[in-house]
């Protein structure tokens, strides 16, 4: 029945991606859903691009080890991305009508070379991350149909390569929202299920508090001691607050949260799916985690403990309920796996190869000194403000748009230079997708699983190298081209050596020198080490200045007021989930122990 | 126990704050009686050119 329910989802997702297709016409269509997705369309896509088998099986997994608090209070910082993203970062990238995260980077800082560069990182980080979503996906699908690994990988794979080469954004967005809501109601009916079964939350929090097996494991700090994952309570904190600000920046800016902005309809639907997100997994993750502790009630052993909700669908939970339960977790990692997929083949297309290729090859100073000589910054924001739109749609360059383009300005968009051919453009997108693909599908084949360690490397790893610049990139105008590279390879570096010789040569730093808070050191002295003696393109600052102008259409009374209502909605969701701590986690508990 | 109360008053009071925040922009830049374009810094460009809503693949 498992398996059935299993293939049967696939072959939906296949026809889902096959119709959705049929309506994709031109790159923007492909890259960003002809920018135009309402707001439960953007956030599903955003809960589901974020929630995946690393979440329902490495995160999961981490609280039925013991560490359900830990991972609640990382919880708390980690949505909070959501909001300070779509206000500090995102709305800008919207605004900036970019096909990718790294497009816009190019940009504003009026760089081939900077989008190139952010476009290998994408293709390097994410790749890494869909190799851990892949990974999770056949250890699920493993457990239940006993078929060789490697068939059930190529299953995997050309499952999600086909439906995101023939859907792009489109499909993604359609089928992200499908999948949001079956393992939304997945998690809550499944955990839920679980902890009523234990005897309801109350009770259920008492028998986890008595637990032997693994005391303390629903403690604020969990299992420590030299023989556990955390030592000490001070460490369960700098753990959980470090990565919990990694995952707020990842949030905030990494190009499979981010990106989603760029296909909402305006900018308050961009907000609004940014407040949804926020709210929808405070409530999911309060399941997840106590959910995935109490698994321990029925079992305490299960090994590895990734498999903990799998077993948990297979044994504990009804049948119809399981079936929803672990397709579920297959609906969150295809939908991710299909997010990843796609970002990848965007940025490999649309950042890489033209630089590669030498058909977008602009010298940034040469286009600096250029504008400086003919016109100052803001007659060139002028000109940005008064050609229209740039030519990202084929053929709608105009004269106006020839002065920055003919000096590599930002209005330069992409898409024109692959000949103004949109539907070729298309096609690349395609066949680069299913070249990245394929080279997933080796190192997947080739690297041991490590679901929860790949994912976090890979998060670790945006967050370090992105994360200031993209900040930095809206406040600044001082901040020069080289700056921000210097400052993104520096923290991709860092984080990448101290992050492998901890994970693989076993060296152990001190709590508070982690990877990640080094790699956010190296990032903004990179940044400004690499700054020193540039000066910063006049045309990415004018480009810039565009950006801070609010869209006339999104001053609208009522579109305000109706973002204030779900600002106040999400407020009121999430106090809800405080009371709910209280009074059926820390009162329970502190009864428990006395 | 003051440390399982304390995490459930983190888990709510810190979004909450950073919804919050991100109201008190959302007030700055979007509440219809402020028209004045938000640029972080002073131009000296014609509103009209500025404030065109975005188009689909547009710059």
């Amino acid at each position: 029945m498992f398996a059935a329910a299993i293939f049967g989802s696939f072959l939906l997702y296949l026809v889902i991606g096959a119709v959705v297709g049929r309506r994709v016409k031109d790159k923007s269509d492909y890259y960003v859903a002809g920018r135009a997705a309402p707001t439960f369309l953007v956030a599903g896509t955003l809960v589901a691009s974020f929630l995946s088998t690393v979440s329902f099986m490495g995160e999961l997994g981490f609280s039925y080890d013991g560490y359900p608090v830990v991972m609640l209070l990382l919880t708390a910082f980690n949505i909070s991305g959501y909001v300070l993203g779509v206000m500090l970062f995102g709305r800008y990238l919207r605004r900036s009508s970019a096909l990718t995260v790294p497009e816009y980077f190019g940009k504003r800082f009026n760089s081939p070379g900077l989008q190139a560069l952010a476009g290998v990182m994408v293709v390097v980080g994410i790749g890494l991350y869909l190799v851990a979503v892949t990974q999770g996906l056949v250890l699920v699908i493993g457990q239940l149909i006993d078929i060789p690994q490697w068939v059930l990988l190529v299953i995997v794979w050309a499952s999600y390569t086909i439906f995101t080469f023939l859907s792009g954004s489109q499909g993604v967005l359609v089928n992200d929202t499908i999948m949001f809501v079956v393992f939304t109601v997945a998690a809550i009916l499944g955990m839920g299920w679980i902890i009523g079964a234990s005897g309801g939350p109350v009770t259920a929090m008492q028998k986890m508090a008595a637990l032997t097996s693994k005391p303390d494991g629903i403690s604020w700090h969990g299992l420590t001691g030299a023989d556990n994952y955390i030592g000490t309570p001070a460490q369960a904190i700098i753990y959980a607050v470090t990565f919990g600000i990694v995952w707020c920046t990842v949030v905030a800016v990494s190009p499979w949260q981010s990106s989603r902005f760029l296909m909402a309809k305006n900018e308050h639907v961009a907000i609004r799916s940014a407040l949804f997100a926020t709210a929808a997994l405070a409530v999911t993750y309060l399941f997840l985690t106590f959910g995935g502790f109490s698994i321990n009630l029925f079992n305490d052993g299960i090994t590895p403990s990734e498999i903990a909700f799998i077993w948990a669908g297979q044994n504990v939970l009804p049948s119809l309920l399981g079936v929803i339960a672990i397709t579920g977790i297959v609906a969150a990692g295809l939908s991710s796996a299909a997010s990843f997929l796609s970002l990848i083949g965007f940025s490999a297309a649309n950042d890489v190869m033209p630089y590669l290729t030498g058909k977008r090859v602009r010298e940034p100073e040469l286009a600096t000194a250029a504008a400086t000589s003919t016109t100052a910054a803001a007659p060139a924001a002028q000109q940005f403000a008064s050609t229209g739109p740039s030519p990202t749609s084929a053929g709608t360059s105009t004269p106006g748009t020839d002065v920055t383009t003919a000096t590599g300005g930002p209005s330069n968009d992409s898409t024109d230079a692959s000949g103004d051919d949109d539907i070729r453009g298309l096609q690349v997108a395609r066949w680069t997708m299913v070249v990245a693909g394929l080279v997933v599908l080796v190192i997947t084949w080739v690297a041991p699983p490590a679901v929860l360690t790949i994912g976090y490397f890979a998060a670790t790893l945006f967050a370090a190298s992105w994360g200031p610049i993209a900040f930095w990139s809206v406040r600044s105008t001082k901040l020069s081209a080289r700056g921000a590279a210097v400052g993104m390879i520096a923290g991709f570096v860092v984080v990448a050596i101290f992050e492998s010789l901890s994970e693989f040569a076993g060296i152990e730093l001190p709590d508070l020198l982690n990877p990640t808070i080094l790699g956010f050191v190296a990032s903004i002295g990179g940044t400004l080490l690499g700054n020193i003696g540039t000066r910063p393109s006049s045309l990415g600052n004018a480009f810039r200045e565009r950006l801070m102008v609010v869209p006339e259409e999104d001053r609208d009374p009522v579109k305000y007021r109706r973002t204030r209502t779900w600002v106040i909605g999400t407020v009121v969701i999430l106090i809800l989930c405080g009371l709910a701590m209280l009074l059926l986690y820390a009162v329970p508990y502190a009864m428990a122990v006395g | 126990m003051w440390g399982s109360i304390a995490v459930s008053v983190v888990y709510a009071v810190v979004p909450t704050c950073c919804v919050l925040i991100g109201f008190g922009l959302i007030r700055r830049d979007y509440k219809p009686s402020e028209h004045a374009p938000t640029n972080s810094q002073p131009s000296d460009q014609p509103n009209d050119l500025l404030s065109r809503p975005s188009e689909k693949g547009g710059i």
